[in-house]
Order: C-alpha cells, then sequence, then structure tokens
C-alpha cells in the first residue's frame, strides 16, 4: 500500500530557518558557491591579464564533452528531485530506483572526466602548464569531488531507505539531494567560464 | 502541476545546447560572453528554484540566489 508522506510533518520552508533541505545544507551551499565564485572570478580576473594564453589554453578542452557531462549532471539532478517527490508519496521502491539513477549519472559524468583528464594529460595539460590549466585543474578536481562525496551519501540513503519502512528519511533525503544540486549549480557556471567563454 | 519537473529539465537541455551554439557561433566579444553567462544564470535558476524547491523558501534564500546569479553576470561584463 502505498502511503503519502504526512502533511503535518513537511517543513514550513516560508520560515527563515527551513529552507527545502534544512539551514546546515544551505550554510553550505552559500559556502561552496562563494568558493568556486572566487575560482570563477579569478578565471575572469586572468583572463583579461593573459587573453592570448587563455584563448590558446582553452582551444584544448573539449567542449563536446564538457556539454555531455553538463547533460548528464542536469538528468541527475531530475532524476534526484523526482526521487525526493516519490520519498514525499511514500513510495519506496521507485524513490530507490530514482537514486540509483541518479548516481549512474555521477558515475558516467566521473567516468567522461576520467576519459578528459587522461587526453589532457597525454597532451601534456598539466596542473602547472599555466594559469588557465592550473585553474582548469584545481576547481573541476575540486567539483569532481564533491560528486563523489554526493554519490557517497545517496548510496548511504539508498541503504538506509531499503532497511527501514518509515519516512523519517524525507527530510535527509532532501538534505542529501541539496548537496547533490549544487554539484549542478557550481557546474552550471564552471561549464561556460572554462569551456565557453575564451 | 504533474510535468513540472519534466519541463524544467527540457528548458535546462535546450538552455545547455543554446549556450554551446551561441559560443561556437559568437565572436567571442563581451556581448557574448554575457549571453552565455545569463543563460547559466537562467539554468542556475530553473535548478534552485524548481528542482531544489527555493521558489517555496523565505525570500532571504531567494535573495541570495539571485545575489550569486547577479555577481556571476557581472563578472562576464568585466572580463
Amino acid at each position: 500500500m502505498v502511503k503519502t508522506f504526512p502533511e503535518s510533518s513537511i517543513q514550513n520552508y516560508r520560515h527563515i530557518g527551513y529552507p527545502p533541505g534544512g539551514i546546515l545544507i544551505w550554510v553550505i551551499i552559500m559556502l561552496e558557491l562563494g568558493t568556486f565564485g572566487l575560482g570563477i572570478a579569478a578565471i575572469i580576473y586572468y583572463g583579461r591579464i593573459e587573453p592570448e594564453v587563455f584563448t590558446a589554453a582553452a582551444s584544448h578542452l573539449n567542449r563536446g564533452i564538457g556539454t555531455v557531462n553538463t547533460t548528464l549532471l542536469l538528468i541527475s539532478g531530475f532524476w534526484m528531485a523526482k526521487s525526493v517527490e516519490a520519498i514525499k508519496a511514500g513510495d519506496r521502491r521507485q524513490t530507490v530506483r530514482l537514486l540509483i539513477f541518479t548516481i549512474s549519472g555521477g558515475l558516467a559524468f566521473s567516468l567522461l572526466k576520467g576519459y578528459e583528464y587522461a587526453e589532457k594529460l597525454k597532451a601534456g595539460i598539466t596542473l602547472g602548464g599555466n594559469m588557465f590549466e592550473t585553474l582548469y585543474w584545481l576547481l573541476t578536481g575540486f567539483h569532481l569531488i564533491h560528486v563523489w562525496v554526493g554519490m557517497v551519501i545517496l548510496t548511504i540513503m539508498v541503504l538506509r531507505i531499503r532497511k527501514l519502512p518509515d519516512y523519517a528519511h524525507a527530510g535527509d533525503l532532501e538534505s542529501a539531494g541539496a548537496f547533490w544540486h549544487m554539484c549542478d549549480l557550481i557546474w552550471l557556471f564552471l561549464f561556460p567560464s572554462l569551456y565557453l567563454l575564451y | 502541476m504533474k510535468r513540472r519537473l519534466l519541463i524544467t529539465l527540457l528548458l535546462l537541455l535546450g538552455l545547455t545546447i543554446l549556450s554551446a551554439v551561441l559560443a561556437h557561433t559568437g565572436d567571442g566579444g563581451r556581448s557574448t560572453k554575457f549571453m552565455i553567462m545569463l543563460l547559466a544564470s537562467v539554468k542556475f535558476y530553473l535548478v534552485a528554484f524548481y528542482f531544489m524547491d527555493l521558489r517555496k523558501a523565505h525570500l532571504f534564500w531567494k535573495g541570495v540566489a539571485f545575489f550569486f546569479m547577479t555577481v556571476m553576470m557581472m563578472l562576464s561584463l568585466w572580463g
């Protein structure tokens, strides 16, 4: 029998202290956006100082891979949002299925990123090359670590939701989802800054 | 609305393709850069407000998201 998520236990999102996913995850999101925002500001700043270096270095990046990776993250974000809807509707089986899809999206993103990194290393593009390459490796590498952390969190959620047939996990899953979407939010500005602007 | 998330995803994918086409065909000037970052901001809005349900949140959190989007767009004008 499918039970719906009890209405009374849904947080009042209109309250400043209860954004969707909880205030703690939003504090983390703000810090992460600030950190990556500074990284993107560094790309723009150094791009002004060394425009030729940035244009030449950016031409080595594969826009096709960047676009496919953006698509993978967006589709996995869609599955994540659907899984939060599913758990609120009390449909555990569908929640788990959608979470596995979400994790698969992260895995596909990681594999493609690994292929891209291998390509760059083979071409001699390393962390110490020039400022663009340094920022490319640092920012995409740091972002990839966030994707891996998100995948670990979602795997833990799958195991927990499978074990316990109750609705206590809806809030936790919403927080986990907010972390996953944060990876999308960061990538949405990182992708154009590195792959499209120069 | 049941199809809200699907429509959001389709919009996001369309905007991703549009920004890649714009980068490929644009002159690489300031206006192209601004347009690319504007499209990125629209995508940021769609993910934050629809996938993350920020549209239901307090004005403060919406303000934080809009502040970040504005800063990112302004950066492209500076670059």
